[in-house]
């Protein structure tokens, strides 16, 4: 009997530490995860601006990386956002950087091109790109 | 010479009609309250625009771009409460109300109202709220609060965590908008 009750405080204990973990588990980190697809922000944008469907299925929620010269480095919130030119005047690809690598962005401004790894959440006007980290 | 002027003016006559706001970082805030958890996403990406020609207003987010301190929360919201690989927006349309008795021309600070057709989780449902204006040097600046109830757009909550997610979700919008040249 009293072999039972440890063995179920224990698989509870268990339980609890997974649960616990599980409940604060971090965020994705995209410094770590390949990317599904590379593509340049101007061909990002056509595939979006051609069919929008089609373009969800191909990158939506997925991990991808997009190279394409930076427009503008702003801070909305406290969310840094990295702005590539796409060849729209209308629109650009925003990326959303992961706040835990921010300072690898100290040395960029406008004008560079740069790789950005991220999560394609869409297109409204822009392109958004979250959870992003720098590549080069 | 004279057809050039014409144009030309009539252009410039045009683009000085031109009432077209737009934004494309508002900022979208959901809260839900309730006994066991708080729970709060934030989004920075939100798109807007006013036409004042027409007084239509359109306003869009894309789900996955909602911030969650916990990345489990963030996970849930979007794989198995917004599904955002199904509906990856939430889209607005609607018209301001009254619009030709609003102006966006001077400087000042008044509310309007705002009703139209919300879109969440692919259900579409009627809402109308009051947005607060403050028109500056810097542009036109929005702040509303409204709430939206989960299940009037289908989304689901399990009877397990019915303590932890409110039914009732407190929205804050915010946003600057530029003028579309």
């Amino acid at each position: 009997m009293k072999k039972i009750f440890y063995i179920v405080v224990i698989a509870l204990v268990i339980a609890m530490f997974v649960g616990y973990k599980l409940y604060n588990k971090p965020h994705a980190n995209l410094q770590t995860q390949k990317a599904e697809v590379t593509l340049s922000a101007s061909k990002l944008f056509e595939v979006f601006d051609a069919d929008e469907e089609k373009a969800n299925t191909l990158y939506l929620n997925k991990v991808i990386e997009v190279n394409g010269d930076v427009v503008e480095i702003r801070n909305v919130e406290g969310n840094t956002q990295l702005v590539l030119a796409c060849g729209s005047d209308l629109a650009n690809v925003v990326c959303e950087m992961d706040q835990r690598y921010i300072d690898k962005l100290t040395n960029i401004s406008p004008g560079q091109s740069v790789t950005i790894r991220g999560m394609c959440s869409g297109k409204l006007m822009d392109i958004v790109i979250n959870q992003s980290v720098l590549i080069k | 010479m004279k057809k050039i002027f014409v144009v030309l003016f009539s252009v410039l006559a045009l683009s000085a009609y031109s009432q077209k706001y737009f934004t494309k970082s508002g900022i979208v805030k959901f809260h839900s309250d309730s006994p066991m958890e708080k729970i709060e996403g934030v989004n920075s990406t939100a798109s807007s625009v006013i036409d004042m020609a027409s007084g239509k207003m359109e306003f869009a987010v894309l789900i996955n771009a909602f911030k969650f301190e916990k990345a489990l929360m963030q996970e849930h919201f979007n794989e198995n409460y917004m599904e955002s690989t199904k509906f990856p927006k939430a889209v607005f349309k609607g018209e301001i109300q009254n619009f030709s008795s609003v102006s966006f021309d001077k400087v000042g600070k008044f509310t309007i109202t705002v009703s139209g057709e919300m879109t969440i989780h692919g259900v579409k449902k009627n809402i109308t709220a009051p947005v607060d204006i403050v028109v500056d040097a810097k542009g036109v600046h929005s702040n509303t609060k409204f709430n939206v109830l989960c299940s009037d757009y289908n989304i689901k909550i399990p009877s397990l965590v019915k303590d932890n997610i409110s039914n009732e979700i407190n929205l804050t919008i915010k946003a600057d908008y530029q003028k579309l040249n």
